[in-house]
């Protein structure tokens, strides 16, 4: 199984040792895989190449918005030759951060799984209710600090930054960040709001890099609350192209028990229900943190 | 953001729901029973509107209940092929297509559209009727439908996706609405619907299964000649070849008769009219003509590729009616913009073409050949030279680029003594010529000749390769042959019985074949030079190698940018050629 690693990260000093983790995971649980790694680092130069070995080379990102339009400028440097893989993985070097547990749980029979289907696999995320988003109504998304998806679901879905409009989302006011006519529902900007600024959205988890909302801070608030939107809204549009999201620890469940992903995946709900007893329950979290 | 009016709700159920979504200033969503797509696909068809304000309604691509494939949109006639397309397909689909009215188990109306909407005539016999009424008014309004490739929900069946309107139905709709007939021909005329189709068998093939390749033979004529040779030779190499396709033949009903083709080739399923399948790739072993044999071949299949003889046509001109010298411009033009991949008999030829048609740069080019193995020539029945009594015999037609009456004027009278057999002329009032008939000799006739003659005259100024060339060799003549890089291009590939003697001029020609029948010392080209040592010119198996190479090379692309740019191409030509008809 050829598989396409995207790794993003602004610089090597945060998460240093992200790269050799993403590294040591896949020498662990799927040492057969043949791998091809390109490695997006959003604080260098867009254009600059830096090729490490035969399979990994480092390429200079773009980091308007963040992981992802890192992952659209890997895209961009891979072209049709995507196809010529099995799997893409999405990864940020924030992907050992928050709930990890799930990534013990990856395998290769897993993927085996996922690759020439439209499926998705990743960690399930959720909001207690749907939030609006746009033209959309949505509880759940997948994580993308850890994401593997078929090449021709990642090209369908097209660009990964999918956040053009900001004037829509933000006010300029750090007191009230969202423009009142922004199209989000009041308590989706309130759940951005509580996880990058305070307690969390009210499931016992908090995010690592939260700040207090100032003009000084605003606009890494924006540049955040867009990562979260962008992640949110991939999976969003993943769905809407008929593509199913499988959660890993329901998935790893399913084939432990001797089974095989059913013909038709059960939507999300079904999934995390049938998520395997010794999984800790929902970890419930904004989004990835390149 | 919409209201959703189910369809079993009948005809004044529908205009209720567009009045109360009027009302409430809301779209409209209509499904179908049993097709009730997800929130996410609903809003994608809803995100879809903000792409042009003139999208009056939306569609969602359906897909198999499990997910993982694509019902084809509805074609009147439905197109051969799968009954579903893989999942695979949609990164190659645009975002969306414009297209009419079009009746989908799901269809989102625009807000903006329904409040233009009128009454619905409540004479339609049913709510589908209706429902493709409201899409008539909604055009007639200028709003468009789009279908949403990014937006996929499933359905039991392709049916049950795109609902179908029966006769009676379709009757009352055209009499209400006579524009409905010209916006289905338009639908059914979109390229969307071969497009996706011959996509799809590129992405549905595994390595290992069989797959279909057209070859388009219709360039074979009811009698011998040099191209007959040539597509005959290609074609028995590409059947003794051991590969994975399944080969169609696209013949004539003439050729098969003349050449009995399908005693031939057994193997090969031959076709007569039109194919009936979509192809991943097809090659015309000749040739293209004209434009129409370029459309009909991209018709058909994704990647198109032609084999190039020469340009002499096109050079010559003479032959054609203007009219065709004109289509054949452009046609050669278009093969070398516009193709997959082009084929060509001999790098002579493959150079004379790329500096008339320089836009082949970004074209696959293969020097596919023909081939040089004097056993594909030399017949078993051939005799022994024992008798050979320094006959010779002048190759050519009435062509005057062949110059078989120049060349016997400068024979004739220089070898009074030798009997010179002539193809080209009809008539000749030279005691010592014998005018032959053109390709109308038979195998044994030729055998009988070669075995006469001493040599073999080839006195032609243009040719793409020289076929009696290598026939002449084969049978271990000593051939004269108008010097050029061609001649040294085959001199290099040969290896076997025979002797090139080149020549220059008419003084030079003379002197060539002077010194042959003499015995004496004569120039003569090196064979085999560019044949590894140890190993055999290539025949016609190695030349259907290099074809397949092309041919895999090609399948193997999934980039539709050269298909699409053909399409458009194709599409404005037949356009302009309606204008000026």
């Amino acid at each position: 199984m050829r598989i396409l690693t995207l790794f993003v990260r602004f610089g090597s000093e945060k998460y240093a040792a992200a790269l050799e983790e993403v590294e040591a995971l896949y020498a662990r649980q799927l040492p057969a895989v043949d791998r091809t790694t390109i490695v997006v680092d959003n604080a260098l130069e867009p254009g600059s190449e830096r090729r490490v070995s035969a399979n990994c080379v480092v390429i200079g990102g773009d980091n308007r918005q963040w992981e992802f339009s890192g992952w659209d400028r890997a895209l961009a440097y891979v072209g049709r030759d995507v196809f010529a893989f099995d799997l893409v993985h999405l990864c940020t070097s924030a992907f050992r951060t928050l709930y990890t547990a799930y990534l013990d749980r990856i395998s290769d029979t897993m993927l085996q799984t996922v690759r020439g289907r439209g499926l998705a696999l990743g960690h399930v995320d959720y909001f207690s209710a749907p939030q609006r988003i746009f033209s959309y109504y949505s509880q759940h998304w997948l994580r993308t600090s850890c994401l593997f998806l078929p090449p021709h679901e990642v090209m369908t879905v097209g660009p990964l930054a999918s956040l053009h409009e900001r004037r829509a989302l933000f006010s300029g006011d750090p007191a009230r960040p969202f423009r009142a006519n922004a199209p989000l529902s009041a308590s989706y900007r309130a759940l951005i709001v509580d996880w990058l600024t305070g307690d969390g959205t009210g499931q016992g988890v908090v995010w690592h890099s939260r700040v207090s909302l100032t003009e000084a801070t605003r606009g890494f608030f924006e540049d955040k609350a867009v990562a979260m939107l962008n992640e949110h809204m991939l999976s969003i549009r993943l769905r809407a192209q008929g593509c199913r999201l499988v959660d890993v620890t329901w998935a790893e469940g399913v084939l432990a028990a001797g089974g095989s992903l059913p013909d038709t995946v059960p939507d999300w709900r079904t999934q995390l229900a049938a998520r395997p007893a010794d999984a800790k329950s929902m970890e419930l979290t904004g989004g990835g943190k390149a | 953001m919409a209201n959703l009016v189910h369809c079993d709700v009948g005809t004044a159920g529908l205009h209720r729901a567009i009045a109360a979504a009027v009302e409430c200033r809301r779209h409209l969503l209509v499904v179908f029973p049993e097709t009730i797509p997800g929130l996410d696909c609903v809003g994608r068809l809803i995100e879809a509107f903000d792409a042009d304000p003139m999208i009056g309604f939306t569609s969602p691509r359906f897909a198999t209940p499990n997910g993982e494939s694509l019902f084809p949109l509805p074609a009147e006639p439905p197109l051969p092929g799968s009954e579903a397309y893989p999942r695979s397909l949609l990164p190659l689909l645009p975002e969306v297509y414009l297209c009419p009215e079009l009746l989908s188990a799901v269809v989102l109306i625009r807000r903006e559209t329904l409040t233009g909407l009128g009454k619905v005539d409540p004479r339609l016999p049913s709510i589908a009727a209706a429902i493709v009424a409201v899409g008539i008014q909604g055009r007639r309004l200028g709003y468009r439908t789009a279908i949403v490739n990014r937006a996929v929900t499933t359905a039991a069946s392709r049916a049950l996706a795109y609902p179908a309107l029966d006769a009676g139905e379709l009757a009352s709709i055209s009499k209400a609405y006579p524009c409905h007939e010209v916006a289905r021909s338009w639908f059914t005329a979109l390229s969307a619907h071969r497009r996706e189709a011959k996509l799809a068998t590129v992405l549905e093939w595994r390595p290992g299964r069989p797959r279909r390749l057209l070859f388009d033979v219709r360039g074979l004529h009811e009698f011998h000649n040099g191209s007959s040779v040539a597509i005959l030779g290609m074609l028995d190499g590409i059947m003794a070849l051991e590969h994975e396709w399944t080969v169609d033949l696209w013949v004539t009903a003439g050729a098969e008769r003349w050449h009995r083709l399908s005693e031939r080739y057994p193997g090969a399923r031959l076709i007569f009219d039109r194919p009936d399948h979509v192809y991943p790739v097809a090659i015309r072993l000749s040739p293209p003509w004209s434009l129409l044999t370029l459309a009909e071949l991209h018709a058909h299949a994704l990647r198109v590729g032609v084999v190039i003889f020469d340009t002499i046509l096109w050079d010559v001109i003479y032959p054609c009616l203007p009219s065709v010298a004109a289509e054949l411009s452009a046609t050669l033009e278009c093969a070398a913009t516009y193709l997959d991949g082009l084929l060509f008999i001999s790098e002579y030829t493959r150079q004379r073409f790329n500096f008339r048609f320089p836009g082949g740069g970004h074209v696959r080019q293969v020097v596919s050949g023909l081939s040089f193995d004097p056993a594909d020539y030399a017949r078993s029945t051939v005799k022994p030279r024992d008798d050979a009594r320094g006959d010779i015999l002048v190759f050519g037609n009435d062509y005057d680029h062949k110059w078989v009456a120049g060349a016997l004027e400068w024979i004739a009278e220089a070898f009074p003594f030798a009997t010179i057999f002539a193809f080209g002329v009809t008539e000749t009032n030279r005691p010592n010529v014998r005018a032959l008939p053109s390709g109308e000799l038979s195998v044994d006739e030729m055998d009988r000749l070669y075995a006469r003659v001493k040599i073999v005259c080839f006195p032609s100024f243009y040719e793409g390769f020289g076929l009696p060339v290598l026939e002449g060799l084969a049978h271990g003549l000593d051939v004269v042959a108008r010097r050029s890089s061609l001649l040294d291009e085959m001199a290099a590939q040969y290896r076997g019985p025979g002797r090139i003697l080149p020549f220059d001029d008419p003084l030079s020609l003379i002197e060539s074949i002077g010194r042959s029948l003499a015995g004496q010392t004569v120039e003569t080209l090196p064979l085999g030079t560019g044949v590894p040592e140890g190993q055999r010119p290539a025949g016609w198996r190695e030349i259907a190698t290099r074809i397949f190479r092309l041919v895999d090379d090609v399948a193997a692309e999934r980039d539709p940018c050269r298909h699409d740019s053909r399409e458009a191409a194709l599409r404005m030509l037949r356009a302009g050629a309606r204008h000026t008809a």
